[in-house]
């Protein structure tokens, strides 16, 4: 078992399924709260989007507040949010939606414990996040997995701590009902690198494992069935809500969200992350979708040149079925081909929107040597020549010889 | 097939498990703000040293400012607001409880009691009274385990009506728990297999019981792997290091899915043979395992066939008819307990007839059965149950249990 002498925690409360948000005023009571205020999009406040959780909240007595904000917010935003928080007599935060809104919202969730001028401090220099006020989350479809993470980001500036969770998390199907299959491949794609990357260092600590697998498992059993023309609800998903319901997989989709946000400060770590965020200033996609592409390159070179095990990867990736078959001296293999294949299926499901090489994300090919420089120096246990060697296949989609990743040898590959 | 529509789950307990994790508690606890822990414990962990362990681990940077160990088998009123006093009169700031089920409750009340700075702990009893954090506390586990470093609750008895309160909150989960196997290693094997027996059984009624979820079937199946793999050859070999820490993080997997699901009949029956005559928790659930997986089978085989393959192997479990798999897993379940009565020189029991006092007379007198299945209709995991359990059932399976022979299937109720 991996010993690293890591802290873990992951301090959500998850309500998931049929009217997940008619507990939030209680849980949120629990906190001390009885006046939330809801900042989401401006959109899902014009749209009556907030109807469902009128009527969670009603006859609980306690009413909320709504801060409805531009999709592209600064500073500013969180001004304005905190100065009607402040004189409407708020206690608690409730943010609907995701990506900016969650942002905003815990930062409002800082200012609203500390002042805005302490809020901008941290921003500036990258403090660590202590105090909130109490904090629900009401996700919709663009949830990402670093919503529910220990960071928030403004304007370009992060902040981080564990005070930075959300307390709660209420998956409704009723707020999953718009999507854009994009956005979802995406944070797809970002949720599936941010659980599988930790093997990486071969087998995961028995602590994180079972994380890692919900992750996975979630991820399958929502993103797919829902992306491109035919709907297969998954048997596993559809065993915990009742058909006439709905929304099995879209639940299941974002409790994957929520769940990868808990693994997500060991994932920045890794060398798929540290490759995607020095890469993606140099692409058209995001980090995530950049962590996508090079996962299964990288992990695949971490079995074969670095003989690290990765056959636990098969019970997050594959069923039961799937892994008594599956001798263990193929197991590796198996999972590393499994992994492709749904990352393949993703890409059909956004017809074919996402990039699945480093070239086709508009990396340019001369700067892969740069970015693995400076890559290898801050990452233990990876040299630069190998580092680019990965880069190159993950560029061009094709398996580099082992004699040129031993060599360092980096040739115009035919 | 149960359908619960909704679920929730939490688990707010940061946790380190390695080989030195007793050496990050300084560094947390300072990081909560505290910086004068006082360590609760019971006598027998102190005699086996692991207290100076724990010590060991605080000083030089973070010295225990008292230790309190006269903690009773059962944890009591009583003791809580006597540590409670010396809490305030040593000006301590944290709690570290190192020790088993009865020192974490005793803990969590002593933290309710310094925390609201009551005057009585009878105050408090009952679900969602607490609305604010408590002081920090740090939870050693020193089995693996009742998982009672991950739990919401704690059960602490009143002498005075001789009844045991339940207390509930969130606010009673630790901040911190600390998984370190050299607070096992000296643990007997018949203990070693009992706790482990009684962590398997979290895990499995988890898995089984009508409030299952996604979320805590992946913790579940996790210990049950682990568990699986490691009891064993650590009953066998007990300065296995690694399977020592293996077998502590199972044990906190397991609880984290059963507080998220709840249980069975299994621990239904298991407090009332407790309750009645004294044996200790993680025997009973050993015994009564296989039992209450018998009588669900109709209603939950499905779920208990999955089991089949951590703890039995992919080999066995696809060489199994999946209509099969759950009798197998039953099957072999008795056979670990087999496995465990062998490898502990007959020390940990098979069925109830084999259990005995300390001066080696029968613990549960055969007598004892109807009072035994009487009492159990009164514990709140039977509403978790997937069948219906009545007073001739519980009995039914009580006298099976006693005997050591499976269950009659044809006298099962299949409501």
């Amino acid at each position: 078992m991996n010993t690293n002498v890591t802290p873990f925690v992951f301090p959500s409360k998850i309500g998931a399924g049929t009217r997940a948000m008619a507990h939030l005023p209680y849980d949120l009571s629990g906190f001390g709260a009885v006046r939330p205020m809801v900042v989401c999009l401006e959109s899902v406040d014009t749209d009556g989007e907030l109807n469902p959780l009128e009527d969670a909240f009603r006859g609980s007595g306690l009413t909320f507040g709504v801060y409805a904000m531009e999709a592209t917010p600064t500073m500013e935003t969180v001004r304005e949010a905190w100065t009607h928080y402040h004189e409407g007599g708020f206690d608690a935060v409730i943010a609907v939606g995701g990506a900016v809104v969650m942002d905003v919202a815990k930062c409002l969730a800082v200012a609203g414990a500390n002042t805005p001028d302490l809020l901008r401090e941290m921003l500036n220099t990258g403090g660590t996040v202590s105090k909130t006020v109490p904090f629900a989350w009401v996700p919709t479809l663009d949830a990402m997995c670093g919503d529910s993470a220990p960071q928030a980001c403004l304007g370009g500036k992060q902040i981080n701590g564990e005070a930075l969770v959300p307390n709660l998390i209420a998956i409704d199907p009723r707020m999953l009902s718009s999507r854009d299959p994009y956005t979802m491949a995406e944070a797809g794609l970002g949720a599936l690198a941010t659980a599988l990357c930790l093997y990486e260092e071969g087998e995961i600590h028995g602590l994180i494992r079972p994380y890692v697998q919900l992750s996975v498992r979630q991820v399958m059993a929502g993103l797919l069935p829902l992306m491109g023309p035919q709907k297969t609800p998954s048997k596993g998903a559809l065993r915990w809500f009742p058909k006439e319901k709905g929304r099995e997989e879209e639940v299941a989709y974002v409790t994957a969200m929520a769940v990868a946000g808990a693994l997500e400060p060991l994932a920045k770590k890794s060398l798929t992350f540290s490759l995607a965020n020095a890469l993606a200033p140099l692409s058209r996609v995001s980090t995530e979708v950049l962590a996508g592409v090079l996962l299964p390159w990288l992990l695949n070179h971490v079995h074969e040149q670095k003989e690290r095990e990765l056959s636990s990867m098969l019970m997050a990736l594959g069923d039961m079925e799937h892994l008594c078959a599956t001798p263990d001296p193929q197991r590796t293999g198996a999972a590393l081909a499994l992994l492709q294949e749904k990352i393949n299926r993703i890409w059909l499901g956004t017809g074919a929107r996402l990039p699945r090489t480093l070239k086709k994300a508009g990396i340019p090919r001369e700067r892969l040597l740069e970015c693995s420089q400076g890559v290898a120096e801050a990452i233990e246990g990876w040299h630069a020549h190998e580092i680019e060697a990965l880069l190159l296949t993950a560029y061009e989609g094709r398996r580099v010889h082992p004699e040129m990743l031993k060599n360092g040898f980096m040739q115009e590959v035919v | 097939m149960h359908n619960p529509g909704y679920y929730d789950f939490f688990c707010g307990v940061k946790t380190v498990a390695s080989h030195q994790a007793l050496a990050c508690i300084p560094n947390l606890l300072r990081e909560l703000g505290a910086s004068k822990p006082m360590i609760i414990a019971d006598k027998g962990v102190v005699a086996a040293g692991l207290v100076a362990i724990v010590e060991e681990a605080l000083s030089p940077a973070m010295p225990a400012m008292a230790v309190e160990d006269d903690v009773p088998v059962d944890s009591d009123v009583t003791t809580v607001h006597r540590i409670a006093k010396a809490y305030h009169g040593k000006g301590c700031d944290a709690l570290i409880a190192v020790g088993g089920g009865s020192v974490m409750d005793t803990a969590k009340g002593v933290n309710i009691m310094v925390s609201e700075e009551a005057e009585n702990l009878l105050d408090f009893s009952g679900t969602g009274v607490l609305k604010r954090p408590l002081k920090p506390l740090v939870a050693v586990p020193t089995t693996a385990g009742t998982g009672s470093e991950v739990t919401l609750v704690a059960v602490i008895n009143d002498p005075s009506i001789n009844r045991k309160l339940l207390f509930s909150s969130p606010f009673l989960l630790p901040d911190i728990a600390i998984l370190d196997p050299r607070m096992t290693l000296t643990l007997p094997p018949h203990l070693t297999a009992a706790t482990g027996m009684d962590a398997m059984t979290h895990a499995i009624e988890a898995y089984t019981c009508l409030g299952k979820n996604p979320m805590s079937d992946a913790f579940a199946m996790e210990a049950i792997s682990l568990i699986s793999k490691h009891l064993l050859p650590v009953v066998n070999q007990p300065d296995d290091k690694e399977g020592r820490l293996a077998l502590a993080v199972a044990a906190n997997l397991a609880g984290i899915a059963f507080s998220n699901s709840m249980v069975g009949m299994v621990h239904t029956l298991g407090h009332s043979v407790g309750g009645v005559c004294h044996v200790p928790h993680g025997t009973c659930m050993s015994i009564l395992l296989p039992y209450g997986l018998e009588y669900n089978m109709h209603k939950s085989g499905p779920w208990t066939g999955e089991l089949l393959l951590p703890i039995a192997g992919e080999a066995i479990y696809a060489a199994t008819p999946r209509e099969l798999r759950a009798e197998k897993t039953v099957a072999w379940l008795r056979e670990f307990n087999e496995g465990l009565y062998k490898a502990t020189e007959g020390r940990h029991s098979r069925c109830f007839k084999e259990v005995t006092t300390r001066d080696g007379s029968p613990a549960v007198p055969r007598e004892a059965l109807g009072d035994i299945a009487k009492t159990a209709l009164g514990d709140g995991s039977i509403f978790y149950n997937p069948e219906e359990l009545d007073f001739e059932d519980a009995l039914m399976v009580m006298e099976a249990a006693w005997e050591g022979l499976p269950l009659d299937m044809d006298f099962v109720k299949t409501a």
